[in-house]
């Protein structure tokens, strides 16, 4: 299993003659297996991020390691899934094409296999279906999928299920949970809802804005596998307390 | 659309079953509908034109005559369309290639769009006319200029629709290509292709349209035996009913080829 290292990394974009400072002197560590969330208001550089683990983007300064690799060279070695907000299929291809397209890509046989795959996310009997014929929750397991063909050693999902109505969001990520166990990857989750992050996260990193930083890390305490009844636990109720009142500071007190 | 059935909402009777080849007949009657009454109501009027007031045959044939000449001349007319057709596809083909190579260049590189994209756009607004003592002398008198002006006419459309179509791609579908791993070429042929389709065949259309004329004129300016010269002998020796049979004869084979490309473009988009 593998970490990630995060050493003081800074990123700031130029816009015109301008720059933006989008994140400033990141520093953390996220260790082997574990599953993180980030969450913090619009803006903040959760995206950005998540880009610069998995080298779509250069840190402007700043050391970032995915085990003993740059994110360079383990983007090279296919160990990053990445999971965007919509689920980015291939329109033309059927789900297994989709699936497919990494392995395809690298020009090895699939790591894990794509049946396999789709019978993991629960969607056995849609192998020969297009991208229109489903649902957006069912769209967004294709992505899961695709991001898991290649046994990645770290998963990286940016707002996965931000566009799915409550219930079926509630669904997925018990399936998430369930997967990140089977596979033991190393799982990063941006999301906007504080009961998802203590839902899901061993650790839930919450970021404030302009620079973008982190402003407190908070240790999500709770024994697995998660339940739904946990989320009726005081103690649950406490973590979200406190994910609540980093991100708004004395806010709450104000209202 | 043939999809699959994957929600079973079909209500208790079944469906009426339906043969996708004769609804493609029928949808295909149904579009043609309009342009043949349209051809015929013209080659009627034409005629009674002709007779009520009594046209003498060396201004205009009657449409009985035309019929004539393009079945006495058949061979030779199909002959010439064979020679223009020839020269439309090849031109066609190597048009489509320099414009998606061109378009795809472009997206490599900024600064060498910028350099070659005014070259291009004074090469086509140079009057083929012009030029054409420059185009024979580098592609000779037969098929070679044919390809060249069919190129010239056709390349500008195609290239700069594939441009905006390659520049379109969803930017998330690249990112997932790069965090995959994937080379240029890869991402290219995957991602930026497929999802510029629409916009190609937008260009090709476009340029279909005016592709079967463009080989005619590179005809009348080299006398290369296609329908273009068949029609410009025809009149110069006044033989009204063959020019007319030609003249027919192209339109047919243009809009034929513009029906073509669509008829393509429906099959990939499936
Ligand atoms: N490619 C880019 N070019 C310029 N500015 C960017 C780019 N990507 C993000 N930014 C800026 O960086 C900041 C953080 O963006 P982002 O990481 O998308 O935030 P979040 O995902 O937390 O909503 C924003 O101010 C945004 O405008
Ligand atoms: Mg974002």
């Amino acid at each position: 299993m593998t970490g990630i290292v995060i050493e003081d990394v800074s990123k700031s974009f130029t816009i015109g003659k301008g720059s933006v400072q989008a994140l400033s002197d990141i520093t953390v560590t996220l260790p082997p297996g574990s599953f993180t969330a980030l969450i913090g208001p619009s803006g903040c550089g959760k995206s950005t991020l998540l880009r610069l683990i998995a080298d779509v983007l250069p840190p402007t300064s700043g050391t970032i390691r995915i085990g003993d690799k740059t994110p360079d060279t383990a983007r090279r070695a296919h160990e990053i899934g990445f999971v965007f907000q919509d689920a980015t299929l291939l329109p033309w291809r059927n789900v297994l094409q989709n699936i497919r397209l990494p392995a395809e890509v690298a020009g090895i046989p699939a790591v894990r296999d794509p049946r396999y795959l789709i019978d993991l996310v629960g969607l056995k009997g849609f192998e020969e279906a297009r991208p229109s014929q489903l649902s957006g929750g069912m769209q967004q397991r294709v992505a899961i999928a695709r991001a898991l063909s290649l046994d990645p050693k770290v998963l990286l999902m940016d707002e996965p299920f931000g566009a799915l109505d409550e219930i079926t969001r509630q669904r997925m990520n018990m399936e998430l949970l369930r997967i990140w166990k089977e596979t033991g990857t190393t799982a990063v989750l941006v999301t906007h809802s504080i009961a998802e992050a203590v839902f899901m996260a061993d650790t839930v990193l919450v970021l404030a804005a302009r620079p973008g930083r982190i402003a407190q890390s908070i240790a999500i305490d709770l024994p697995r596998p998660r339940t739904l009844a946990m989320m009726r636990d005081p103690a649950f109720n406490g973590f979200e307390n406190a994910v609540r009142a980093a991100l708004f500071g004395d806010e709450v007190e104000a209202a | 659309m043939s999809g699959v059935s994957l929600s079973g909402m079909e209500g208790p009777e079944a469906p009426i079953v339906r043969d996708p080849r004769i609804e493609a007949q029928v949808a295909l009657l149904r579009t043609l509908r309009f342009p043949v009454l349209l051809v015929v109501s013209i080659v009627v009027i034409w005629q009674l034109v002709i007779w009520v007031f009594a046209v003498p045959s060396f201004v205009a044939p009657s449409p009985l005559n035309v019929a004539k000449a393009l079945w006495a001349d058949a061979e030779m007319i199909a002959r010439a369309l064979g020679y223009t057709l020839r020269s439309t596809l090849l031109g066609m083909a190597v048009s489509l290639w320099l414009a998606l190579s061109l378009a795809a260049l472009f997206t490599v590189s900024d600064l060498l769009s910028r350099a070659l994209l005014p070259l291009i756009v004074i090469l086509r607004t140079a009057p083929i006319l012009a030029i054409a003592p420059l185009l024979i002398l580098i592609f000779g008198r037969g098929i070679g200029t044919s390809v060249a002006v069919v190129v010239m006419v056709t390349f500008f459309p195609i290239m700069v629709n594939a441009a905006r179509g390659f520049r379109a791609t969803p930017g998330n579908a690249l990112e997932l290509m790069h965090v995959a791993g994937a080379t240029w070429a890869q991402s290219f042929n995957k991602v930026r292709l497929p999802f510029a389709i629409p916009y190609i065949f937008t260009g090709v259309r476009m340029a279909a349209a005016g592709a079967v004329l463009a080989a005619m004129l590179a005809e009348w300016l080299t006398g290369a035996p296609g329908l273009g010269t068949l029609i410009l002998e025809a009149s110069s020796f006044r033989n009204l009913p063959r020019m007319w049979a030609g003249v027919v004869v192209s339109m047919a084979a243009a809009g034929l080829f513009f029906a073509a490309t669509v008829r393509i473009e429906q099959r990939l988009m499936r």
